[in-house]
């Protein structure tokens, strides 16, 4: 299948930032999704990203597009994202109750709602899931990100993380079970409190 | 894949978790701000359109000089210069030694008084000067007077 990148690849392989830049305004919020999907927090999401199109924009005459760009693309973001992750320093969370400590989760102190009781209890569910993402490794978080954001067949995760299909299914499985056991914990302990 | 309605929700709480993200403002500005600091438009010198452009023209200006269509202009010769009036010339020392080469007068030290000078060619000056029995041929130019 042809790529629908192609003419602005090829512009950009020829020197065109312009060009480049129109694949980065295409592509950010889809990378930035499984950044975020897998490091769990906007400074290194946002780190992971830029990087990522620095550097794809620097050595981009590599790019044999022997796949389609979006997938060379998540690729080497999940990579990143996943390395960024493994090389972090434990951090002491900000709210206390977290017991691996490996992403604070930042909560706006501003609310813009109208209903102040539907923003505290989406907000609360909101931070459930992301406390049970933060329990699951990087490589439950990359399949989970690429599936639910990127919609992503299995195949083409597959691809993308250079595992075999099967371990995406198992994966996939493993990560929406635990979330939903942690979730089912949290309401459950909420509802003793 | 089979899943239960709990899972069901979750995944669609973390869609939603991840939708809210992406949409907000800052991760928007982040985004705009990253795109026009390191990928914007590329300047016009570099464009194709205009690169083309130059390439056709100085292509073009090259056939023209090739074919003869852009007249050439031609120093005439030196016979076709004349002076109104005798150009003075101070005689030059002759060279009887090899110890008196160090002490000989530099050349731009012999004194050339030109009072007049017409030209078919304009800014040029063409004019013969023999020193030590050999005949040289000494060209002026004018630079800014109608070149």
């Amino acid at each position: 299948m042809q790529d629908p990148d192609k003419d602005l690849i090829a512009k950009a392989q020829a020197g065109s930032k312009d060009a480049f830049g129109k694949l980065v305004t295409k592509h950010y919020d889809m990378a930035y999704a499984v950044a975020f999907g897998v490091v769990n927090n906007r400074e290194d999401a946002r780190d992971v990203v830029q990087d990522v199109f620095i550097k794809l924009f620097r050595d981009f005459n590599k790019f044999e597009g022997r796949s389609k760009f979006k997938s060379w693309l998540y690729r080497v973001t999940v990579n990143a994202a996943i390395d960024r992750v493994r090389r972090r320093k434990p951090t002491v969370p900000i709210d206390g109750d977290s017991r691996d400590g490996a992403d604070a989760v930042l909560i706006p102190l501003v609310d813009t709602t109208s209903d102040p009781r539907d923003h505290a209890s989406r907000r609360e569910v909101q931070k459930l899931v992301r406390e049970a993402v933060r329990k699951l490794s990087p490589d439950h978080r990359a399949v989970l990100a690429l599936r639910e954001w990127g919609d992503m067949s299995y195949e083409e995760i597959a691809d993308i993380l250079e595992i075999e299909e099967g371990t995406v299914m198992s994966r996939l499985h493993y990560a929406r079970k635990k979330l939903a056991e942690i979730l089912t914990r949290n309401k459950m302990e909420q509802e003793v409190r | 894949m089979n899943m239960n309605r709990d899972e069901e929700k979750i995944l669609e709480e973390y869609r939603s978790l991840l939708a809210d993200e992406i949409n907000s403002p800052e991760v928007q500005q982040d985004k705009s701000n990253f795109i026009s600091t390191h990928f914007s438009a590329d300047p016009v010198v570099l464009s194709g359109p205009f690169l083309v452009g130059l390439g056709v023209c100085v292509f073009g200006l090259a056939m023209l000089l090739n074919f003869g269509l852009v007249p050439k202009r031609e120093l005439a010769p030196a016979q076709a210069l004349k002076a109104k009036e005798q150009v003075q010339l101070s005689p030059v020392e002759a060279v009887d030694s090899r110890s008196q080469v160090t002490a000989v007068t530099p050349l731009e030290a012999d004194e050339v008084t030109v009072k007049s000078v017409t030209s078919r060619v304009g800014p040029t000056m063409v004019y013969q000067k023999e020193i030590n029995n050999v005949s040289i041929t000494i060209v002026w130019v004018f630079p800014g007077k109608g070149m």
